[in-house]
């Protein structure tokens, strides 16, 4: 197919001959526009457009952690009372030792909320969004990273929601929603969701049709 | 705003929702006679445990017993009427400037606005109760409405302010959205569509339409079947026909019998998915209808072009798309047709808001590669690309292993268990758990090839991404405008390595729609990010237009 091929506009611009880049080795860069774009990353010229978007900023409410240690508390609650089952029956009818049968439980209730804890602080570390005028950016996730980028002109509609264990802590969750699926920002403060939701919903309003 | 049933929000129930702050004070209330329909709809939603409930006690004798018995569905009842209540109790709307805001939510309380620019329809739903109390649930519907958890419903209104509403909504929505743009998605086809001159651009002729059954990949469904039938082979076969298969040398052949079987099931099963081919894409036809054909431009051109897709040999179906819902095309050579230069195409369009078309689906079942560009520049131009592999942009030498490794570990754990199982377990190993192990180096290939196979590029108006699957390599295009979210993930492993999985999201009816590249270099992935920001996007495409 050639390059003035129907519905294509710049095709020839971007799609065209191997071009060395010389930041990095010739077969990993084939493609004349990202080694033009590494060429100048990671120092950000005045001439130079932006290469990456910067990660978001702003932290959720530091109450999220209570209330995440809590809701993982009510998991390992959970936990616990299945293996206490599973190690009382063991002792009636398998002829497991008393040690075993408390020593199991006490020690998944205390591995437990050492982990509920440790999961809820560094989840609240590592949790970041920003709402910028023309997206919204998130970035979360422990073992997988995950940042997500959600343009305005493609929301259609925000939540907040607010589930008992939330009211407690006068926190609340936005959620937002594109064509594609939806996305939150979890344990923001009453005030600062509210504020977050009608931010989003101004800014969802402009309509961009590319 | 307010009509007679409506209690202004702001007397007794002033203190419902004290926790999330800031609406204006115009919110409404559903009409109280929603507290029997919504009622109703609990109650159907409880009538099946309850009747289980019910079946498993049973009916004894027991005074007591019975009243036990008969209380079930009175408590389920007034559980109903009560949860209705407090729907009701703790649901309002408000049109407050130019969001639609809605409440709902005891619980869990609920807050949404909604946009009015957003929405695409209002749409009323009576059941028969509801007609006979004047009531009328109304449904916004925005492009977001096929997913679950992004429904909005009004449970009851009665009739002056469901249209009331509407009205409202429709002209604010009329007074601005028109002079922009049109969404893209789910706008309604426009009438004035000439479905005379169809053209057409694909047809089906007998021998691809028995070549993609040869080489569909219905032959493992149909394996299935087959090997069931074969469970009653007896009865369906003639006895005398069966009667002359020598079955006492067979009985003595062993392997070889076996092998003969797995033969014969495999010819039936493939004649089967011949068969169910020929049935489904017999006659198969795409036209396109409507003006705009092949411009350079096409963009600006299609407004009213539609793809209709026909085929079926009993069962004729009709297909049609209109173009500017198409939000990515697919082109998909599965592991069969691939060595014969066959594919197949895909596309995924948003919509469903009228419910009556499928959100993604064949566009041409079976075509020779070579002809995909030309066919795509003709049924899709937005989507045509210049269909040069080698201008892809391929992963990292170091991502090869990240292809590579998990598989075969995967199947190498398999294996080993499968063979420590009926080692210790079953009758000791055999030639073919052993021979289990081919998994192993075939899993590696499989890693290698779908290193091999992935790909990206980004082009002025097109994000184009290439992966392999065990189904086979898919090419998906799409346009940088179609792309609803985008976004990355790094585990642990692939932080340390510096690689990334780039994801990016377009509109569809149901659960498609998403497509993910794993493992590209992580600058890539965040330049991929960055470059497809609305503002880059439309620099992009401007630059592009200015070019030529």
């Amino acid at each position: 197919m050639t390059p003035g091929t129907p519905g294509l506009p710049g095709s020839q611009r971007t799609w065209g001959e191997p071009v060395a880049d010389p930041d990095s080795p010739p077969e990993e860069r084939s493609w004349p526009g990202l080694a033009a774009a590494y060429a100048v990353w990671p120092e950000v010229g005045e001439m130079a457009p932006v290469r990456f978007i910067p990660p978001p900023r702003l932290r959720l409410d530091p109450a999220a952690r209570k209330l995440w240690i809590i809701n993982n508390l009510i998991g390992v609650a959970v936990l616990v009372a299945i293996t206490i089952g599973i190690m009382l029956a063991l002792h009636r009818w398998r002829d497991v030792g008393m040690a075993w049968t408390v020593g199991v439980p006490v020690a998944v209730a205390v591995a437990g909320c050492a982990l509920a804890w440790a999961d809820a602080a560094v989840r609240y570390r590592i949790w970041r969004y920003e709402i910028r005028a023309d997206e919204v950016d998130l970035l979360h996730g422990l073992i997988t990273r995950r940042r997500q980028l959600v343009p305005m002109a493609r929301i259609q509609h925000v939540d907040t929601r607010q589930g008992p264990l939330e009211r407690r802590y006068r926190l609340a969750t936005v959620l937002f929603f594109t064509a594609a699926g939806g996305m939150e920002i979890p344990a923001l403060s009453v005030e600062h969701a509210a504020e977050v939701r009608n931010q989003i919903a101004a800014l969802a309003k402009v309509h961009d049709d590319l | 705003m307010t009509s007679d049933p409506v209690v202004r929000n702001g007397d007794a129930s002033a203190g419902a929702m004290p926790d999330l702050p800031g609406t204006g004070d115009g919110s409404q209330r559903l009409h109280p006679l929603s507290i029997i329909t919504t009622g109703l709809r609990y109650l159907r939603g409880l009538i099946l445990p309850v009747i289980v409930v019910m079946i498993s006690r049973g009916f004894s004798g027991d005074r007591v017993e019975n009243t036990v018995t008969f209380g079930i569905p009175l408590a389920a009842a007034l559980l109903s009427v009560i949860g209705g209540a407090f729907h009701w109790a703790f649901s309002r709307y408000e049109l407050n400037g130019r969001e639609l805001e809605v409440k709902t939510g005891f619980i869990s309380r609920q807050q949404r606005v909604v946009p009015v620019e957003r929405i695409q329809a209002v749409d009323f739903e009576e059941a028969p109760l509801e007609r006979v109390l004047g009531l009328v649930r109304v449904r916004v519907e925005t492009a977001a409405s096929g997913h679950e958890q992004a429904r909005i419903e009004l449970n009851a209104l009665g009739r002056k302010d469901a249209d009331l509403l509407r009205g409202k909504l429709l002209t604010l929505r009329a007074g601005m959205g028109e002079a922009g743009s049109p969404s893209p998605v789910g706008e309604a086809t426009p009438p004035g569509v000439d479905l005379t001159e169809g053209e057409v651009l694909y047809r089906l002729s007998v021998r691809d339409l028995l070549l993609a059954g040869a080489t569909s990949g219905r032959i493992g469904p149909a394996a299935a079947v087959v090997g069931v039938l074969m469970q009653f082979g007896t009865d369906l076969v003639p006895r005398s026909w069966w009667e002359r298969v020598p079955w006492d040398s067979a009985a003595h052949a062993g392997v070889q019998a076996i092998i003969a079987a797995v033969i014969v099931l495999g010819l039936l099963a493939w004649m089967l998915a011949i068969g169910t081919t020929v049935l489904t894409f017999a006659g198969f036809e795409l036209r396109a209808y409507g003006r705009g054909q092949n411009h350079a431009n096409g963009h600006s051109h299609n407004h009213n072009r539609q793809l209709v897709i026909r085929h079926g040999l009993l069962d004729r179906r009709r297909r049609t798309i209109p173009l500017r819902r198409i939000q990515a095309v697919v082109t998909i050579e599965t592991v069969i047709r691939q060595p014969f230069g066959f594919a197949e195409i895909r596309i995924e369009s948003a919509g469903q808001v009228g419910g009556e078309e499928d959100a993604s689906g064949v566009l041409v079942p079976f075509i020779r590669m070579a002809d995909v560009p030309a066919l795509i520049a003709a049924a899709t131009p937005e989507f045509s690309v210049p269909d040069d592999p080698s201008a892809l942009e391929r992963l990292p030498k170091r991502a090869a292993r990240r292809y590579v490794v998990p598989p075969v570990l995967w199947t190498a754990a398999l294996c080993l268990a499968v063979n420590v199982v009926f080692w210790r377990w079953v009758n000791g190993l055999h030639w073919w758990t052993l021979a289990a192990a081919v998994l192993v180096p075939l899993a590696a290939l499989q890693g290698w090839m779908e290193y091999r196979a992935a790909g990206w590029g980004l082009t002025a108006a097109h994000l184009v991404l290439r992966w392999r699957t065990l189904t086979g390599r898919h090419v998906l295009v799409t346009r940088r405008q179609r792309l609803q979210h985008r976004g990355t993930t790094a585990n642990i492993f692939q932080r340390r390595a510096r690689l990334a999985t780039f994801h990016a999201a377009v509109a569809s009816g149901s659960s498609g729609g998403h497509f993910a590249l794993p493992h590209l270099e992580a600058r890539d992935a965040d330049w991929l990010l960055a470059e497809l920001q609305p503002a880059r996007t439309r620099e992009a495409l401007r630059g592009a237009a200015a070019e030529p």
